[in-house]
């Protein structure tokens, strides 16, 4: 019997131990899962996550969210999807299968916001009347851009927005300056235009990608971004990335 | 000592009775042409091997296959039946076979069984196509429960599931030499009869208790797709079981002499297969090193150590033998990894039966199923 007591009381000892190693530490965590070609970003503050895109089927979103989500926690609180292509949202099925999603946000439009606490989430990108009347058949031209605001702290999401669309937006005059910039379209050579970045002027920019025939990332993208003094994390070289911020300082 | 010799005689008869009746149907060097559906391929070499109930084809061609659809052969058959239940019929490759996907045609022999039988396997396709079913759902609880890898691998450990393991984790457990942990065997067979025996003789007498273990092995057997050499190895544990409950601890290596000798007059080609050789090895692991070894310690061992050791060592020279690549790293994981498997066998089961009939309390043991699977996984990590 004393045994029995012994063993349960070490093993509940262990198991509070772990759980208090995974809790939340009140900060925003940003993790850009390495999906191969695609995007999947993960925004978590507290009890609160916030996936933008899910990358491929079989990419190995599942995975990243096992490691950087809580095991008890089994609920996505908002799901938003750049566009609907298969590099984006191709694993939004196995993701349903381990985890509930609060809210899914499949065609956001500019001037849509969520707030959740500290966090500030806006829509800066498509117009509602691009979506409408279906302008476009091009479904890159129709990413959403999703601007996150924590304290001091700025990331902007871009999807795979073209050169054209970009340069809209930075005539807009919407744009300000970003700590981290989600790069578009995995670091295409008809993205990431000099306006752009320079309306931006990301201090790190992510380029999500994978091995892929287009050439992604290309050198004219990447010289764009140094150009600007960009810092560059490819998930393709240096894996999943994980920025934590209090809202005035970043590390990563 | 009698039953014995009667049941050895009653399967020698039949063997020799039943078989000799049914196999003249089928001729040395008589044409034939034989429909395959739902075929398996399974690589051997540079060749590839289709079956369908006892007719089998080996050639290169039928690599280029695919899984579904339907190929009709003609040909020959190369060489006279040698067991109508459980023995192949090989096909002559001769150069005029011709493979027609889905192609329908007269005087096609099926699998060669009679219609009786037919019906039978209709009715057992039926119950296979439910407990598909309820495989699907158990997988589908524990994935909703398990953050990825933990839940592939508890899936993998519990049920053998090993196509839905993410390839990167894959990988690892190929290079820390630890995939057979994921793959269903007589291993796993023997760890459930074991731990299914300690667990009910906390409740009941020992041949209740045996009893109840029994039905445990056969429904984790059903559970785990029941697959031929996973029913091989349930009924060797069940004969073994039946032997430790019943009759005298010395004479338990014959009740297993009995049942391998029996199975091995029905298929002698069975001496040559890796997961025959696991099952007898793990069987006689548990049934006749554990007590030793539990002897030798001569201490408490309320969880079983000794029998799951018995198995570990019996089986660990045939996996090393068959799969390993004999290295320090395997050696090193192995002995790391495996004595958590059965805990997490058992844990990964409460949770998986719990989620069916308490969700919420599935929950709960899901956390430290969780944990310990975690800790595998952080191993293989390390060693993969």
């Amino acid at each position: 019997m004393r045994k029995v007591l012994f063993w349960s009381v070490a093993v509940t000892f262990l198991l509070l131990a772990w759980v208090i190693g995974q809790a939340p530490d009140g900060k925003l965590h940003l993790v850009f899962c390495d999906v191969g070609q695609g995007d999947a970003a993960l925004v978590i503050k507290g009890s609160f996550q916030m996936l933008i895109d899910t990358g491929p089927k079989n990419g190995g979103v599942v995975a990243c969210l096992g490691r950087q989500i809580p095991f008890w926690d089994r609920r996505i609180e908002v799901f938003v999807n750049s566009h609907p292509q298969a590099d984006h949202i191709g694993a939004l099925a196995e993701v349903e299968k381990r985890y509930q999603i609060g809210k899914k946000w499949l065609a956001a439009v500019a001037g849509d916001r969520i707030r959740y606490g500290d966090l500030d989430f806006d829509i800066l990108w498509p117009a509602v009347s691009d979506r409408v009347l279906g302008a476009s058949t091009d479904l890159n031209q129709l990413s959403v851009v999703v601007e996150l605001n924590y304290g001091k702290f700025r990331a902007l999401f871009s999807g795979d927005l073209g050169t054209a669309e970009e340069k809209v937006l930075a005539d807009s005059g919407r744009l300000t300056a970003v700590d981290v910039l989600k790069v578009a379209h995995h670091g295409s050579k008809y993205s990431s235009a000099a306006e752009f970045l320079s309306a931006v002027r990301p201090k790190l920019a992510v380029i999500s990608v994978g091995k892929n025939n287009y050439g992604h990332p290309t050198a004219e993208a990447l010289a764009r971004l140094a150009e600007v003094g960009a810092r560059i994390w490819r998930t393709d070289k240096q894996g999943e990335l994980e920025i934590v911020t209090d809202g005035k300082n970043m590390y990563y | 000592m009698k039953w014995r010799l009667a049941v050895l005689a009653l399967v020698l008869f039949s063997r020799l009775f039943f078989n000799l009746a049914v196999t003249s149907r089928y001729r040395l060097g008589e044409p034939v042409r034989v429909r395959f559906d739902n075929y398996k391929i399974e690589r051997s070499g540079s060749e590839c091997i289709i079956s369908r109930g006892v007719f089998w084809l080996k050639n290169d061609q039928v690599c280029s296959l695919k899984q579904a659809g339907a190929v009709a052969v003609s040909g020959t058959f190369r060489a006279s039946l040698i067991d109508r239940l459980l023995g192949r019929v090989w096909l002559e490759e001769s150069s005029h076979y011709t493979i027609e996907t889905a192609g329908e045609s007269e005087k096609t022999v099926s699998d060669g069984r009679p219609a009786g039988i037919r019906g039978i396997s209709a009715s057992l396709r039926d119950g296979a196509e439910r407990v598909a079913n309820f495989r699907a759902k158990l997988s589908e609880t524990t994935l909703a429960r398990l953050p990825s890898p933990e839940g592939e691998l508890v899936l993998g450990i519990v049920m053998g599931y090993k196509s839905v393991l993410p390839k990167l984790f894959y990988d690892q457990l190929v290079r820390s030499g630890t995939v057979h942990i994921v793959v269903a065997s007589g291993y796993n067979v023997m760890v459930v009869a074991g731990l299914a025996l300690s667990a009910m003789l906390l409740f009941w007498r020992r041949r209740v208790a045996t009893l109840a273990a029994i039905s445990v092995v056969w429904l984790y057997v059903l559970l785990a797709g029941g697959e031929v050499s996973l029913l091989r190895a349930a009924v060797m544990g069940s004969v073994v079981l039946i032997g430790l409950a019943w009759g005298r601890s010395s004479r338990i290596i014959w009740s297993l002499v009995l049942v391998v000798g029996a199975m091995l007059i029905m298929s002698p080609l069975l001496i040559e297969n890796i997961s025959f050789q696991l099952s007898v090895a793990a069987t006689f692991g548990v049934a006749v090193v554990g007590p030793f070894l539990k002897d030798g310690w001569g201490r408490d061992d309320p969880v079983d150590v000794t029998t799951t050791l018995g198995a570990l060592l019996m089986t660990a020279p045939l996996i090393w033998w068959h799969f390993g690549r004999v290295s320090w790293i395997s050696l090193l994981s192995n002995s790391l990894i495996l004595p958590l498997i059965p805990l997490v066998m058992a844990l990964g089961g409460i949770t998986m039966v719990l989620a069916l009939v308490v969700p919420a309390l599935a929950t709960v043991v899901s956390w430290p199923t969780y944990a310990l699977a975690h800790v595998v996984v952080v191993l293989i990590g390390i060693f993969g």
